[in-house]
Protein backbone atom coordinates (compact mmCIF):
# COMPACT_ATOMS: atom_id res chain seq x y z
CA UNK A 1 0.00 0.00 0.00
CA UNK A 2 1.33 3.53 -0.89
CA UNK A 3 0.63 6.45 1.76
CA UNK A 4 0.97 9.77 0.35
CA UNK A 5 1.89 12.21 3.85
CA UNK A 6 1.29 16.10 3.73
CA UNK A 7 2.13 17.99 6.74
CA UNK A 8 4.28 21.27 6.87
CA UNK A 9 5.24 20.58 10.04
CA UNK A 10 8.34 18.45 10.48
CA UNK A 11 7.52 16.88 13.61
CA UNK A 12 4.38 15.63 12.74
CA UNK A 13 5.41 13.86 9.41
CA UNK A 14 8.43 12.07 10.99
CA UNK A 15 5.60 11.01 14.01
CA UNK A 16 2.83 9.86 11.74
CA UNK A 17 5.47 8.80 9.10
CA UNK A 18 6.83 6.43 11.98
CA UNK A 19 3.35 5.20 12.93
CA UNK A 20 2.21 4.85 9.12
CA UNK A 21 5.26 2.75 8.06
CA UNK A 22 4.14 -0.51 9.66
CA UNK A 23 0.95 -0.27 6.86
CA UNK A 24 2.58 0.65 3.89
CA UNK A 25 5.27 2.76 2.20
CA UNK A 26 4.90 6.22 3.01
CA UNK A 27 5.57 9.05 1.00
CA UNK A 28 6.04 12.71 1.77
CA UNK A 29 4.94 16.11 0.69
CA UNK A 30 5.68 19.31 2.49
CA UNK A 31 2.14 21.03 1.29
CA UNK A 32 -0.53 21.07 -0.36
CA UNK A 33 0.98 22.24 -3.84
CA UNK A 34 3.84 19.87 -3.85
CA UNK A 35 1.22 16.58 -2.84
CA UNK A 36 -1.12 17.78 -6.05
CA UNK A 37 2.23 17.30 -8.03
CA UNK A 38 2.82 13.79 -6.70
CA UNK A 39 -0.40 12.91 -7.32
CA UNK A 40 -1.17 13.78 -10.63
CA UNK A 41 2.26 12.48 -11.40
CA UNK A 42 3.38 9.11 -12.11
CA UNK A 43 2.85 7.38 -8.71
CA UNK A 44 -0.65 5.78 -7.73
CA UNK A 45 -1.50 5.99 -4.21
CA UNK A 46 -3.61 4.13 -2.18
CA UNK A 47 -4.29 6.46 0.60
CA UNK A 48 -3.93 10.25 1.73
CA UNK A 49 -3.22 11.51 4.99
CA UNK A 50 -3.32 15.23 5.09
CA UNK A 51 -2.40 18.68 7.42
CA UNK A 52 -5.43 20.99 6.98
CA UNK A 53 -3.56 24.23 7.56
CA UNK A 54 -0.45 24.88 5.40
CA UNK A 55 0.16 26.21 1.95
CA UNK A 56 -1.76 24.69 -0.54
CA UNK A 57 -4.24 23.98 2.30
CA UNK A 58 -5.46 20.44 3.28
CA UNK A 59 -9.50 21.09 2.23
CA UNK A 60 -8.46 22.87 -1.10
CA UNK A 61 -6.27 19.43 -1.79
CA UNK A 62 -9.18 17.00 -1.05
CA UNK A 63 -11.39 18.99 -3.31
CA UNK A 64 -9.22 19.16 -5.99
CA UNK A 65 -8.66 15.03 -5.45
CA UNK A 66 -12.45 14.84 -5.42
CA UNK A 67 -12.47 16.82 -8.76
CA UNK A 68 -10.38 15.01 -10.59
CA UNK A 69 -11.76 11.89 -12.70
CA UNK A 70 -8.84 10.07 -12.02
CA UNK A 71 -8.79 10.39 -8.26
CA UNK A 72 -12.10 10.92 -7.02
CA UNK A 73 -12.46 7.96 -5.43
CA UNK A 74 -9.05 7.93 -3.36
CA UNK A 75 -9.25 7.98 0.33
CA UNK A 76 -8.12 10.51 2.32
CA UNK A 77 -8.20 11.63 5.66
CA UNK A 78 -7.90 14.48 7.29
CA UNK A 79 -5.17 15.49 10.28
CA UNK A 80 -6.80 17.79 12.21
CA UNK A 81 -7.31 18.97 15.77
CA UNK A 82 -10.68 18.15 18.09
CA UNK A 83 -11.38 22.06 18.03
CA UNK A 84 -11.66 22.58 14.22
CA UNK A 85 -15.56 21.84 13.80
CA UNK A 86 -15.73 24.65 10.91
CA UNK A 87 -12.64 22.42 8.99
CA UNK A 88 -14.62 19.05 9.28
CA UNK A 89 -18.14 20.76 7.93
CA UNK A 90 -15.79 21.96 4.97
CA UNK A 91 -14.63 18.66 4.88
CA UNK A 92 -17.97 16.82 5.15
CA UNK A 93 -19.13 19.06 1.82
CA UNK A 94 -16.14 17.51 0.07
CA UNK A 95 -16.49 14.06 0.52
CA UNK A 96 -14.05 13.41 3.27
CA UNK A 97 -13.07 9.80 4.28
CA UNK A 98 -12.15 9.93 7.62
CA UNK A 99 -10.14 12.32 10.62
CA UNK A 100 -6.76 11.39 12.76
CA UNK A 101 -7.25 13.93 15.41
CA UNK A 102 -4.06 15.59 17.09
CA UNK A 103 -2.59 14.30 19.20
CA UNK A 104 -2.78 10.78 17.68
CA UNK A 105 -2.09 7.83 18.88
CA UNK A 106 -0.74 4.47 17.13
CA UNK A 107 -3.85 2.92 17.68
CA UNK A 108 -6.08 5.70 16.31
CA UNK A 109 -4.29 6.12 13.38
CA UNK A 110 -3.79 1.99 12.46
CA UNK A 111 -7.63 1.95 13.64
CA UNK A 112 -8.42 4.59 11.25
CA UNK A 113 -6.19 3.85 7.97
CA UNK A 114 -7.79 0.68 8.27
CA UNK A 115 -11.55 1.67 8.62
CA UNK A 116 -11.25 4.21 5.39
CA UNK A 117 -9.59 1.45 3.14
CA UNK A 118 -12.18 -0.91 4.28
CA UNK A 119 -15.08 1.29 3.32
CA UNK A 120 -13.42 2.53 0.34
CA UNK A 121 -13.04 -0.98 -0.63
CA UNK A 122 -16.72 -1.57 -0.35
CA UNK A 123 -17.78 1.83 -2.51
CA UNK A 124 -14.97 0.57 -4.96
CA UNK A 125 -17.14 -3.04 -4.96
CA UNK A 126 -20.19 -1.26 -5.43
CA UNK A 127 -19.16 1.21 -8.21
CA UNK A 128 -17.47 -1.80 -10.39
CA UNK A 129 -20.35 -2.31 -12.92
CA UNK A 130 -20.84 1.05 -13.76
CA UNK A 131 -17.00 1.80 -14.35
CA UNK A 132 -16.65 -1.56 -16.50
CA UNK A 133 -19.70 -0.21 -18.35
CA UNK A 134 -18.01 3.28 -18.99
CA UNK A 135 -14.33 1.18 -19.74
CA UNK A 136 -16.40 -1.14 -22.30
CA UNK A 137 -17.77 2.27 -24.58
CA UNK A 138 -14.60 3.84 -24.17
CA UNK A 139 -12.78 2.60 -27.56
CA UNK A 140 -16.11 3.58 -29.48
CA UNK A 141 -15.54 7.11 -27.66
CA UNK A 142 -11.76 7.12 -28.66
CA UNK A 143 -12.32 6.31 -32.43
CA UNK A 144 -15.00 8.93 -32.84
CA UNK A 145 -12.61 11.15 -30.95
CA UNK A 146 -9.75 10.57 -33.12
CA UNK A 147 -11.81 10.59 -36.17
CA UNK A 148 -12.74 14.60 -35.36
CA UNK A 149 -8.82 15.29 -34.56
CA UNK A 150 -8.08 14.43 -37.74
CA UNK A 151 -10.68 16.20 -39.83
CA UNK A 152 -9.50 19.02 -37.49
CA UNK A 153 -6.01 18.59 -38.95
CA UNK A 154 -7.03 18.46 -42.49
CA UNK A 155 -9.57 21.53 -41.96
CA UNK A 156 -7.20 24.25 -43.16
CA UNK A 157 -10.14 25.60 -45.43
CA UNK A 158 -12.70 25.69 -41.72
CA UNK A 159 -12.71 28.61 -40.28
CA UNK A 160 -11.21 29.65 -37.05
CA UNK A 161 -14.53 29.51 -35.16
CA UNK A 162 -14.88 25.93 -36.56
CA UNK A 163 -11.45 25.28 -35.14
CA UNK A 164 -11.92 26.43 -32.00
CA UNK A 165 -15.19 24.80 -31.38
CA UNK A 166 -14.09 21.16 -32.37
CA UNK A 167 -10.94 22.21 -30.13
CA UNK A 168 -12.99 22.59 -27.14
CA UNK A 169 -15.30 19.78 -27.72
CA UNK A 170 -12.02 17.68 -27.91
CA UNK A 171 -10.14 19.18 -25.05
CA UNK A 172 -13.68 18.27 -22.86
CA UNK A 173 -13.38 14.78 -24.12
CA UNK A 174 -10.00 14.36 -22.99
CA UNK A 175 -11.71 14.67 -19.49
CA UNK A 176 -13.11 11.37 -20.05
CA UNK A 177 -9.92 10.06 -20.96
CA UNK A 178 -9.37 9.43 -17.34
CA UNK A 179 -11.11 5.93 -18.24
CA UNK A 180 -7.52 4.37 -18.54
CA UNK A 181 -6.79 4.87 -15.16
CA UNK A 182 -10.38 3.35 -13.98
CA UNK A 183 -9.95 0.55 -16.18
CA UNK A 184 -6.64 -0.15 -14.87
CA UNK A 185 -7.99 -0.06 -11.46
CA UNK A 186 -10.30 -2.99 -12.10
CA UNK A 187 -7.87 -4.81 -13.32
CA UNK A 188 -8.60 -4.48 -17.18
CA UNK A 189 -4.90 -4.12 -18.07
CA UNK A 190 -5.78 -4.48 -22.14
CA UNK A 191 -8.37 -1.79 -22.31
CA UNK A 192 -6.35 0.22 -20.04
CA UNK A 193 -3.51 0.05 -22.27
CA UNK A 194 -5.65 0.54 -25.34
CA UNK A 195 -6.94 3.38 -23.76
CA UNK A 196 -3.47 4.80 -23.07
CA UNK A 197 -2.06 4.20 -26.95
CA UNK A 198 -5.08 6.06 -28.16
CA UNK A 199 -4.43 9.21 -25.34
CA UNK A 200 -1.23 9.66 -26.86
CA UNK A 201 -2.30 9.45 -30.21
CA UNK A 202 -5.12 11.45 -29.46
CA UNK A 203 -3.04 13.95 -27.39
CA UNK A 204 -0.53 14.15 -30.52
CA UNK A 205 -3.15 15.06 -33.01
CA UNK A 206 -4.93 18.06 -30.00
CA UNK A 207 -1.23 19.82 -30.62
CA UNK A 208 -1.06 19.75 -33.70
CA UNK A 209 -5.00 21.17 -34.12
CA UNK A 210 -3.69 23.87 -31.46
CA UNK A 211 -1.14 24.95 -33.75
CA UNK A 212 -3.63 25.27 -36.76
CA UNK A 213 -5.64 27.29 -34.46
CA UNK A 214 -3.42 29.63 -32.82
CA UNK A 215 -2.91 30.21 -28.86
CA UNK A 216 -5.22 33.19 -28.93
CA UNK A 217 -7.99 31.27 -30.54
CA UNK A 218 -7.94 28.51 -27.59
CA UNK A 219 -8.10 31.37 -25.00
CA UNK A 220 -11.15 33.37 -26.29
CA UNK A 221 -13.13 30.56 -28.72
CA UNK A 222 -16.12 32.26 -30.36
CA UNK A 223 -19.22 32.69 -28.78
CA UNK A 224 -20.68 30.22 -30.93
CA UNK A 225 -18.73 27.91 -29.40
CA UNK A 226 -20.40 25.18 -27.03
CA UNK A 227 -19.39 25.51 -23.73
CA UNK A 228 -16.48 22.98 -22.72
CA UNK A 229 -18.64 20.28 -20.07
CA UNK A 230 -16.76 17.99 -17.74
CA UNK A 231 -18.03 14.74 -19.15
CA UNK A 232 -16.82 14.18 -23.23
CA UNK A 233 -20.52 14.28 -25.84
CA UNK A 234 -21.01 10.76 -26.34
CA UNK A 235 -19.79 8.76 -29.26
CA UNK A 236 -22.69 9.07 -31.27
CA UNK A 237 -22.97 12.95 -30.62
CA UNK A 238 -19.74 13.53 -32.29
CA UNK A 239 -20.60 11.44 -35.13
CA UNK A 240 -23.49 13.20 -35.62
CA UNK A 241 -22.10 16.62 -35.76
CA UNK A 242 -18.68 15.06 -38.12
CA UNK A 243 -21.81 13.76 -40.19
CA UNK A 244 -23.27 17.38 -40.33
CA UNK B 1 -8.38 38.14 28.47
CA UNK B 2 -6.81 37.16 32.23
CA UNK B 3 -6.06 33.40 32.34
CA UNK B 4 -5.65 31.15 35.28
CA UNK B 5 -2.17 29.69 35.20
CA UNK B 6 -2.43 26.45 33.86
CA UNK B 7 -2.33 23.14 35.73
CA UNK B 8 -0.75 20.82 33.29
CA UNK B 9 2.33 19.28 32.96
CA UNK B 10 5.34 20.24 31.82
CA UNK B 11 6.00 17.38 29.79
CA UNK B 12 3.26 14.51 30.12
CA UNK B 13 5.65 11.03 29.69
CA UNK B 14 2.63 9.11 30.57
CA UNK B 15 0.67 10.16 27.96
CA UNK B 16 3.26 9.75 25.06
CA UNK B 17 4.48 6.80 26.39
CA UNK B 18 0.65 5.50 25.92
CA UNK B 19 0.32 6.99 22.87
CA UNK B 20 3.35 5.42 20.95
CA UNK B 21 4.07 2.31 22.96
CA UNK B 22 4.89 0.25 20.34
CA UNK B 23 7.22 2.60 18.65
CA UNK B 24 9.68 3.81 21.28
CA UNK B 25 12.49 4.99 18.49
CA UNK B 26 9.57 7.60 16.74
CA UNK B 27 8.95 9.08 20.00
CA UNK B 28 12.25 9.65 20.76
CA UNK B 29 13.04 10.80 17.03
CA UNK B 30 10.22 13.19 17.46
CA UNK B 31 11.05 14.74 21.04
CA UNK B 32 14.70 14.92 19.51
CA UNK B 33 13.74 16.79 16.36
CA UNK B 34 11.21 18.90 18.55
CA UNK B 35 13.98 20.23 20.88
CA UNK B 36 15.97 21.15 17.63
CA UNK B 37 13.49 23.21 15.84
CA UNK B 38 11.29 24.81 18.39
CA UNK B 39 13.79 27.68 19.78
CA UNK B 40 13.70 29.18 15.69
CA UNK B 41 9.66 28.55 16.49
CA UNK B 42 9.35 30.15 19.29
CA UNK B 43 11.05 32.90 18.60
CA UNK B 44 9.15 33.53 15.31
CA UNK B 45 6.42 33.17 17.03
CA UNK B 46 7.60 36.44 19.29
CA UNK B 47 8.68 38.54 16.42
CA UNK B 48 5.50 37.84 14.89
CA UNK B 49 3.91 39.15 18.06
CA UNK B 50 6.26 42.17 18.77
CA UNK B 51 5.41 42.93 15.20
CA UNK B 52 1.50 42.68 14.93
CA UNK B 53 2.09 40.30 12.26
CA UNK B 54 -1.45 38.70 13.35
CA UNK B 55 -1.26 36.36 10.25
CA UNK B 56 2.21 35.22 11.52
CA UNK B 57 1.36 34.92 14.56
CA UNK B 58 -1.67 32.74 14.42
CA UNK B 59 0.27 30.20 11.89
CA UNK B 60 3.51 29.77 14.42
CA UNK B 61 1.07 29.44 17.27
CA UNK B 62 -0.58 26.80 15.64
CA UNK B 63 2.44 24.81 14.52
CA UNK B 64 3.28 24.96 18.21
CA UNK B 65 0.70 23.92 19.42
CA UNK B 66 0.14 21.10 17.21
CA UNK B 67 4.12 19.78 17.44
CA UNK B 68 3.86 20.19 21.39
CA UNK B 69 0.99 18.39 22.00
CA UNK B 70 2.20 15.91 19.63
CA UNK B 71 5.04 15.08 21.41
CA UNK B 72 3.66 15.73 24.74
CA UNK B 73 4.94 18.88 26.04
CA UNK B 74 1.74 19.72 27.07
CA UNK B 75 2.52 23.31 29.09
CA UNK B 76 3.61 24.74 25.69
CA UNK B 77 0.67 23.73 23.45
CA UNK B 78 -1.99 24.77 26.20
CA UNK B 79 -0.15 28.45 26.00
CA UNK B 80 0.54 28.42 22.07
CA UNK B 81 -2.70 27.11 21.98
CA UNK B 82 -4.20 30.12 24.26
CA UNK B 83 -2.69 32.53 21.87
CA UNK B 84 -3.86 31.10 18.53
CA UNK B 85 -7.26 31.44 19.89
CA UNK B 86 -6.67 35.38 21.50
CA UNK B 87 -5.39 36.06 17.75
CA UNK B 88 -7.78 34.27 15.57
CA UNK B 89 -10.23 36.68 17.88
CA UNK B 90 -7.91 39.65 17.26
CA UNK B 91 -7.36 40.05 20.99
CA UNK B 92 -3.31 40.72 20.21
CA UNK B 93 -2.80 42.77 23.05
CA UNK B 94 -4.27 39.55 25.57
CA UNK B 95 -1.98 37.35 23.17
CA UNK B 96 0.94 39.15 23.57
CA UNK B 97 0.61 38.86 27.19
CA UNK B 98 0.66 35.23 27.20
CA UNK B 99 4.43 35.53 25.54
CA UNK B 100 6.29 35.49 28.71
CA UNK B 101 4.49 32.29 29.76
CA UNK B 102 5.30 30.71 26.40
CA UNK B 103 9.25 31.41 27.25
CA UNK B 104 8.95 30.35 30.88
CA UNK B 105 6.94 26.83 29.18
CA UNK B 106 9.88 26.13 26.92
CA UNK B 107 12.35 26.78 29.46
CA UNK B 108 10.88 24.70 32.00
CA UNK B 109 10.43 22.14 29.01
CA UNK B 110 13.71 22.04 27.79
CA UNK B 111 15.08 21.63 31.73
CA UNK B 112 12.80 18.53 32.65
CA UNK B 113 14.03 17.01 29.12
CA UNK B 114 17.72 17.90 29.84
CA UNK B 115 17.44 16.46 32.84
CA UNK B 116 15.32 13.12 32.95
CA UNK B 117 14.12 12.82 29.17
CA UNK B 118 15.13 9.42 28.25
CA UNK B 119 14.49 7.95 31.88
CA UNK B 120 10.92 10.04 31.47
CA UNK B 121 10.24 8.38 27.95
CA UNK B 122 11.10 5.27 28.75
CA UNK B 123 9.43 4.52 31.78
Amino acid sequence: MKILLVDDDAVTRLTLAGLLESMGEVYVARDGHEAWRMLRGGERFDLVCSDVRMPGDGISLLERVRADLALAELPFVLITAVDDSSIVTAAARHGISGYLLKPFTAGSVRSTVARVLRAAQGRSAQSAPRVRSRAANAPALFSALEREAQALMEASALGRDEICSGLLRLQSACVELGLKDAAGQLGQASLADDAAARESVLKAVLAGAREIAGPPAVAEPSSDAPEPSPVAPEAGAVSQEQAA
Amino acid sequence: MKFIKASVPVFDAADVRARFAEFPAVLAGAIALYLELAPERIERLGTALASRDEVAARDFAHALRGSSANVGARELANFTGRIEHLVQGSQLDDACEQWPAVCAAWNRLRGALADSGPALIAG
